[in-house]
């Protein structure tokens, strides 16, 4: 598993812990994600257009849910930006 | 129009909608926020209970090696002659030395002893045995308990097999705990113990006593560690608080149960044991 489908990973499993299933169906509407297995929460995402991948599910949330969620995106995957080089990180997520 | 405002009170604008969704997704995320929190206590608390429950263990062990350790060098004294004769004066001390290490170390396992039960830790050796005859045993060990308080004591035993699976030595600590509780805390009167079975299946073990009673906020921890009542101490100074979560953790290893039931302060109480006749 690539670090981008962690970090993708790692944002809908924080949003769903605020607004249930929902985080999963937007996450859906993102054009290059492919959620394998919901429950399981597995998934898949297309190359090499991973870091705009990331930020349109960050926009997704947000055009939704406003600046509060695009806090909790970044802050949910802090930890994992850590082995990313800067040039690597998501414009949304820096 | 009519129609026209109906439509308008329905309406919701773009910008009202958003406005509406990132207030609730605001208040899930306190709520998300406070959950996370109490959580992370939680799991602290957890660790910091645990890390309690090994130190007292830890420091009961080490206390009860001393205090075995000393009563060892007072029961050498008194009775090993190479030590040579003791003076007759010292006697009486010695004894009063012995007794009060023996009340010790019978603290300290007590302690051990329900702290093991309750986490579960305790290991059991399960073999058929007679309940009848061991609660018999246990109630005419505690006769002279009994004498002394100058206390009466009734044993009722219904007809019927008592054969059962269980630990002979843990519930016979837990029968003596629970006489031994009724007699201590009964000043006058006495204890009526009744042994019964229910249908094939349990054995019931009633003992009713004219004693203290319970006070129903000491009845929710009575059967805890540390779980005596707030007035206990004034009636049994060496209580360890440890005697009735050893009963009910013994009772549960035997897939049964043990409680209590008190009208409160002054009307008694009444202690039951019950436990199934096979572990299966």
């Amino acid at each position: 598993m690539s670090i981008f489908d962690q970090i993708v990973i790692k944002i809908i499993n924080e949003q769903a812990l605020i607004i249930g299933p929902i985080a999963w169906a937007e996450a859906r509407k993102v054009k290059g994600i492919h959620i394998i297995d919901q429950k399981a929460g597995t998934l898949s995402i297309d190359t090499p257009n991973e870091r705009v991948i990331v930020d349109e599910l960050v926009s997704q949330y947000e055009h939704l849910f406003g600046r509060a969620s695009h806090e909790v995106c970044r802050d949910a995957v802090a930890a994992l930006l850590v082995s990313l080089p800067l040039d690597q990180i998501p414009a949304s997520l820096k | 129009m009519p129609e026209n405002n109906t439509d308008k009170t329905n309406t919701i604008l773009p910008s009202e909608f958003k406005s509406v969704t990132e207030e609730l997704y605001k208040r899930n995320l306190e709520l998300v926020t406070l959950y996370k929190k109490v959580d992370t206590l939680n799991h602290e608390l957890e660790l910091a209970n645990e890390g309690q429950s090994n130190l007292i263990h830890v420091m009961n062990h080490q206390i009860k090696g001393y205090l075995a350790k000393a009563r060892g060098i007072f029961s050498e004294l008194l009775e090993e002659p190479a030590y040579g004769p003791v003076s007759p004066a010292a006697i009486p001390m010695l004894k009063v030395g012995f007794d009060t290490l023996t009340e010790g170390v019978g603290f300290v396992q007590q302690v051990l002893n329900g702290s093991s039960a309750e986490s579960g830790a305790m290991v059991y050796n399960m073999k058929p045995l007679n309940f009848k005859e061991l609660v018999n045993d246990v109630v005419t060990a505690q006769h002279p308990h009994v004498d002394e308080k100058a206390l009466s004591v009734e044993l009722v035993v219904d007809d019927g097999n008592y054969t059962m699976t269980g630990d002979s030595i843990n519930l016979k600590e837990v029968v003596r705990n629970l006489i031994d509780n009724s007699i201590i805390y009964t000043e006058a009167g006495g204890l009526y113990i009744h042994l019964q079975k229910i249908k094939d299946e349990k054995v019931l073990l009633t003992i009713k006593d004219t004693g203290l009673g319970i006070d129903p906020e000491d009845m929710k921890r009575l059967f805890t560690k540390g779980g005596r009542g707030k007035d206990s101490l004034k009636i049994n100074v060496n209580s360890s608080g440890y005697g009735l979560a050893f009963v009910r953790g013994v009772a549960e290893a035997h897939k049964g149960r043990a409680w209590a039931e008190s009208a409160g302060k002054g009307q008694g109480s009444t202690f039951y044991l019950e436990l199934p006749t096979t572990l299966t």
